[in-house]
């Protein structure tokens, strides 16, 4: 009796025609996933599956798998050849040791078996009962239900429920996007979200050092770490970014800080992107969570961007939808650690809220070289390949 | 590379190395066992309670080995008191590890009083008098502060306590003044007295709290029954045996060089007041420590200034207020300093390794950062 890890996926049935490509990107996340660990993957129709693994890692590989977007759900099975009265026998062995109701399903691909699914069901159910008389029936609200998948290889897998996976989409299917990552709660997970529409996430960060503390940088890098598991490997940029602030700050007026900030943001962002093939810029904004997002900040954000749009996938969520979502991708831990980001430094007294674009571009331009400022951030910027591990 | 935050931590001394080795290794024995071995490992470590009781002019049996000064804190606080009110007086610039049991005391239903501080950090005695009332069952009061090196006089402020209110019990966070400060625990009258092995060039993870004779304490960590049954685990026979090593070296070479320790803290304090503006030198000669130069400037984040001089390879501290782990700025506030003051406290501390030359190399640059940040005028936008 061996133990195999059942994975069923779900939204890729949608997908016609381009189906088999889907499957082949979600096929080789699953590797990804699996690549810590010595175990044999295999594809059949409609399923893969994970066995011959160690027994101790079989915890860990079933949360690995469990943030692989494009699955729907897994069972971990008993996996054995299909003989009834061991397959009996097994599911037996398998049902609820206390006290509880329970019903057996029974799926039969093999049409060769002299009983048909029900004539099994029956059978398995009374075995069980009989060795496990505090054991109860109830085939409509069963508190356990022992599925017995009898398929047509010669296998049978017998399995108590399943597991909900991600969902989504597998990522790399959906193109490459460049995220604005600093080391708050909204950024990661706006990352997470387009991830999960299968955009493969590149991401870059910037800070002031020394003005902030390279705990700070480290925070973020184990936010993007933390993303490896749901996204696959990510390349951070980490960007020098206190001369910059230094000469918006020595040029602009002081009340536009931020939103030149942000704008020149934009533009490096948008530099490496192009370079790395993304498509898109994507950040954390939340429509007026803070001064910096409110729609007019957001459309001064926005001009600065020349080629790419900018996907904003929390803009109508709420603060505490967000941190719940924090909390399930184990971000919410390292965001909250009080270290401080480029934005809380140089902070003006009264930072304009409702910046006109036109003023905008106007206190921009008085940031002399600033392309020449741009090209030395980026041609600065440490770049980390962070792996799952 | 001059390090300067040896009141965070010291770097461990060679010697405590060989001694991990050894009790690790060799004698590696549970203490409690009936082997040989482990007979060896229980006298080690009965040398060592002996050695570090005799530094503290105190006996054997009073010292009770912990895992760090902050736990010992937290045995004295929270196990020592047999009535279930009353007054507890600490110092308003106590370290977190006594602060954040006065809180938990005052959960408990206890009466918390802070006892006002100079500018330099040490307890106003007068004020401190007016506090004690019979009522009052515990007083804290370290020994050394840690974030300015000042030294509280405890013989004094345990005999205060004593004659004003008998029934309290006197504990002192002596974490920063052993091996730098001579005490005689029983002559001082104290009941509790708080150290730490790696602030004194010792292995991290070791701590000790002296308990005078007669005083009881409920068991804090419950099981073996191990130091008497107040706290129960095996013990770290490794660590209390370096720990003793290093406050014995500690002690002899830490007075070795206090003669030019104290000329230099001169010369370093002269020469900051007269290149910097707006600055306050905290910690003043003859009230504090030798080695402590605690000081706050005026719009610059100390924490700022600490990036920069690592760069130089200069490792300084900055005050617990600008700590961007805590919000904290209770500590600035006893002191008296100015509001603008706040986020610009650093803390440099010397210790038995640092040469000659490297804190008056260490405000060298530090003026040099002050003035490029001021120059730029960052602070001011903030």
């Amino acid at each position: 009796m061996d133990k195999v890890i059942m994975l069923r996926y779900g939204e890729l049935f949608l997908k016609g025609r381009n189906r088999s490509y889907f499957e082949g990107v979600l096929a080789r996340n699953i590797k990804a996933a699996l690549a810590p660990f010595e175990c044999e993957f295999s594809r059949t129709q409609n399923r893969y599956y994970v066995e011959k693994y160690d027994a101790c890692d079989e915890y860990a590989i079933v949360e690995r798998l469990k943030c692989v977007f494009g699955l729907h759900s897994l069972s971990v099975a008993v996996k054995l050849p299909t003989e009834l009265e061991s397959v009996y026998a097994a599911a037996i062995e398998l049902a609820p040791s206390c006290e509880s109701t329970f019903r057996v399903n029974v799926k039969r691909a093999d049409k060769s078996l002299p009983l048909n699914s029900m004539q099994i069901a029956i059978e398995a159910g009374a075995r069980i009962l009989k060795e496990k008389p505090y054991l109860s029936v109830d085939l409509h609200d069963p508190e356990a239900v022992v599925n017995i998948d009898i398929r047509e290889n010669g296998f049978t897998y017998i399995f108590m429920g399943s597991v909900p996976c991600a969902g989504g989409m597998p990522v790399g299917t959906a193109g490459k996007g460049m995220l604005l990552l600093s080391g708050g709660f909204d950024s990661p997970v706006a990352g997470w979200r387009m991830a999960k529409r299968g955009m493969k996430v590149y991401a870059v960060h910037y800070h002031s050092y020394p003005h902030t503390s390279l705990q700070a940088k480290e925070k973020v890098v184990e936010l993007a770490k933390k993303l490896t598991r749901w996204c696959g490997d990510v390349t951070l940029y980490v960007v020098p970014f206190t001369h910059i602030q230094e000469e918006i700050h020595r040029r602009c007026n002081g009340d536009f800080m931020i939103t030149i900030m942000r704008r020149v943001m934009v533009r490096i962002a948008e530099k490496i992107a192009l370079s790395e093939g993304c498509g898109c810029l994507i950040t954390g904004e939340s429509l007026g969570q803070v001064a910096s997002q409110t729609m007019e900040s957001i459309t001064s954000t926005e001009d600065a961007a020349e080629r790419l749009p900018i996907f904003r996938p929390l803009i109508a969520m709420d603060k505490t939808e967000i941190m719940e979502q924090a909390e399930h991708i184990d971000t919410y831990d390292i965001s909250k650690q009080p270290f401080e980001d480029c934005c809380t430094v140089f902070l003006p007294r009264n930072p304009v809220i409702h910046p006109d674009l036109d003023e905008a571009r106007a206190e921009e331009s008085k940031l002399e070289g600033e392309q020449a400022l741009i090209d030395e951030a980026v041609a600065g910027a440490e770049v980390l390949k962070l792996t799952a591990k | 590379m001059i390090y300067l935050d040896n009141a965070a931590t010291t770097k461990m001394y060679e010697e405590c190395g060989e001694v991990l080795k050894k009790y690790n290794e060799e004698v590696f024995f549970n203490p409690s066992a009936r082997y040989k071995g482990a007979l060896k490992a229980q006298e080690a470590m009965n040398g060592a309670r002996e050695r570090i009781a005799a530094l503290l002019g105190a006996d054997a049996g009073e010292i009770y080995f912990t895992a760090s000064g902050s736990e010992a804190d937290n045995m004295a606080l929270l196990c020592s008191l047999r009535r279930k009110s009353g007054r507890v007086i600490i110092s308003s610039v106590e370290h977190s590890a006594v602060y954040k049991c006065a809180c938990e005391l005052e959960r408990r239903g206890y009466e918390i009083i802070f006892a006002p501080v100079t500018s330099c950090g040490a307890v106003d005695e007068e004020a401190f008098a007016r506090l004690l009332t019979p009522d009052t069952v515990l007083v804290s009061i370290m020994h050394v502060c840690n974030e300015t090196g000042a030294v509280n006089d405890i013989a004094r402020l345990a005999a205060l306590t004593k004659k004003r209110a008998p029934k309290a019990l006197f504990h002192s966070d002596g974490v920063q003044a052993f091996c730098k400060v001579r005490i005689d625990l029983h002559a001082a009258g104290v009941d509790m007295y708080s150290v730490s092995a790696h602030k004194v060039h010792g292995p991290k993870g070791v701590g000790a709290l002296y308990v005078k004779k007669g005083v009881n304490l409920s068991p804090f960590v419950h099981g073996g029954g191990q130091e008497k049954g107040v706290r129960s685990a095996t013990e770290n026979v490794a660590g209390i045996c370096a720990f003793a090593k290093a406050a014995r070296l500690a002690w002899e070479r830490m007075r070795a060089g206090e003669k030019e320790a104290k000329e230099e803290f001169s010369e370093a304090t002269a020469y900051l007041r007269e290149n910097i503006d707006d600055i306050v030198i905290i910690s003043q000669g003859g009230a504090c420590v030798t080695g402590y130069l605690s000081l706050a400037v005026k719009g610059v984040r100390g924490e700022v200034l600490v990036h920069i001089l690592d760069d130089e390879g200069i490792m300084i501290g900055t005050g617990s207020a600008c700590s961007s782990h805590s919000k904290d700025k209770r500590i600035a506030q006893a002191l008296g300093l100015k509001e603008e003051y706040f986020d610009g406290m650093l803390r440099l501390t010397a210790g038995d390794m640092n040469e000659k030359g490297d804190l008056l190399a260490a405000c060298r640059k530090l003026v040099e950062a002050i003035r490029n940040e001021r120059k730029f005028g960052a602070a001011e936008q903030r």
